[in-house]
């Protein structure tokens, strides 16, 4: 967290602890004292929420609505069954991994079958004047947006309470409110470096007062799973991890919960979040798997000439082909380690 | 959150958010919060404001912004301004206002970093 005034970054601290605690204690799955895991059974046949639950679950089916689907929150089961949850009886943690365990399932068949299509959960969930209704097969997990949610919710009580301008960062994603920091007299924008693990492209940007960032990676948060290489985002139509296209989106919006919607769901969307984010004019940089950066919506794109590296574009003839990445601008990110 | 109404809504409350309170003072302190780690929202580490993490911080290039910027947003500053190749052609923007959300940084001190959990 960041603030602009000096003598009030204790009590600016004291303030982002709480938003944090009350979100963590109202969704956490990783604590048995959450209203979540308390409520969760009680959830089939209707259950009364906290204002801060409702809150929370009210964003997450925002965001929902906002990528059709592609961000939802009734993945909790699916997450669960591939290892990202609470430890459980004699389940290991996995190593250098916490909160991760691998569980045991029958043996695959020598053919893999495909993956059934899974109806959409969260059009399934039923919130009414603080009433949560929940099929028995569907398990919430409010994460991702909740984290961008409690940064929303928390850089907009330090200004609310203490007129600063302040920029907020929970696990990456930043929420700014009140004015940005000085520069040349005035105050100016938040200076940002968008880069997801050490050896991937790095980009400063500058980002305006009162907008958010937020970055979803496939490769941060990874387990071994049956053999396999997971990781943590889900595509809802089958509830496993979506193909790592990118390696990492970042967007940009006026709130953390509607760019971490929008980064989640180009994760889930792959290539098509390309052509999707173009015609909507989503301020977005995407990294894909080669660590070639395309840029959409007014973002700044990298100069891969300026940083004496070959063109890319010879080498991606094949995607642009496959309209892979369109008309957005692409360039080769330069590796920082 | 879709909808003409709902970008109306949101840059009315970019508006609000943005006029903000016009400060004399620049950045005076940087708290890191940091992530939530494995549990999604389960644990959430506040670094106070002590001495040793004042310490490893490097003063801003910037001489009118009194701020700090860790070591890794400062060894990595050697990125800043590598991006204006842009093909705008026939790609659009949303429009919030008179406020494009993000431009390439111009250096300086580094307040917030941006990658995934």
């Amino acid at each position: 967290m960041t603030v602009t005034e000096p003598g009030i970054v204790a009590a600016a601290e004291e303030i982002v602890r709480d938003v944090v605690a009350a979100v963590d204690r109202a969704c956490s799955r990783f604590r048995d004292d959450s209203e979540l895991v308390r409520l969760q059974p009680l959830m089939p046949s209707g259950v009364n929420v906290s204002p801060m639950f409702q809150h929370l679950l009210e964003r997450a089916l925002d965001a929902a609505h906002l990528t059709g689907g592609d961000a939802d929150p009734t993945l909790g089961a699916q997450l669960a069954a591939l290892g990202h949850g609470p430890l459980e009886d004699d389940h290991a943690e996995m190593p250098g991994h916490p909160g991760m365990r691998s569980i045991p399932v029958p043996p695959a068949p020598s053919i893999p079958a495909a993956p059934a299509p899974r109806a959409p959960g969260w059009s399934r969930l039923h919130l009414d004047a603080g009433t949560l209704t929940l099929p028995a097969d569907l398990r919430l997990d409010l994460g991702a947006s909740a984290k961008a949610v409690a940064a929303d919710l928390a850089a907009a009580e330090v200004h609310r309470q203490l007129g600063c301008g302040v920029l907020v960062s929970l696990g990456g994603d930043l929420a700014s409110a009140g004015a940005g920091p000085q520069q040349d007299g005035g105050p100016g924008p938040w200076r940002i470096l968008v880069q997801d693990l050490p050896s991937d492209p790095a980009q400063h940007v500058s980002l305006a007062p009162g907008f958010a960032l937020a970055t979803s990676s496939t490769q941060k948060r990874r387990w071994t799973h049956q053999g396999a290489q997971v990781h943590h985002i889900l595509d809802p139509r089958f509830g496993l991890p979506a193909d790592p296209v990118w390696r990492s989106v970042t967007v940009a919006a006026p709130s953390c919960l509607e760019a971490n919607a929008f980064s989640t769901a180009a994760i889930v969307r792959g290539f098509a979040a390309l052509e999707w984010f173009r015609t909507e004019g989503i301020p977005a940089r995407l990294v894909d798997s080669r660590g070639r950066v395309a840029a959409t919506g007014g973002w700044p794109a990298e100069d891969y000439l300026a940083a004496g590296i070959e063109s890319p574009e010879d080498s991606m003839e094949a995607d642009q082909n496959s309209g892979c990445f369109g008309e957005a601008s692409v360039s080769e990110g330069a590796r920082h380690g | 959150m879709g909808g003409k109404k709902g970008r109306q809504e949101r840059e009315q409350v970019m508006n609000t958010r943005s006029r903000g309170k016009r400060l004399a003072t620049g950045i005076t302190a940087a708290v890191g919060v940091g992530s939530f780690a494995a549990a999604g929202v389960a644990a959430a580490a506040v670094y106070a404001a002590t001495p040793s993490v004042i310490a490893r911080t490097t003063p801003a290039a910037d001489s009118s912004t009194q701020g700090t910027t860790s070591k890794s947003g400062a060894a990595r500053s050697d990125d800043d301004d590598n991006g204006t190749r842009q093909d705008n052609g026939t790609r659009r923007s949303r429009s919030y206002g008179n406020t494009s959300p993000v431009q390439p940084s111009k250096g300086g001190t580094v307040h917030g970093r941006s990658s995934g959990s």
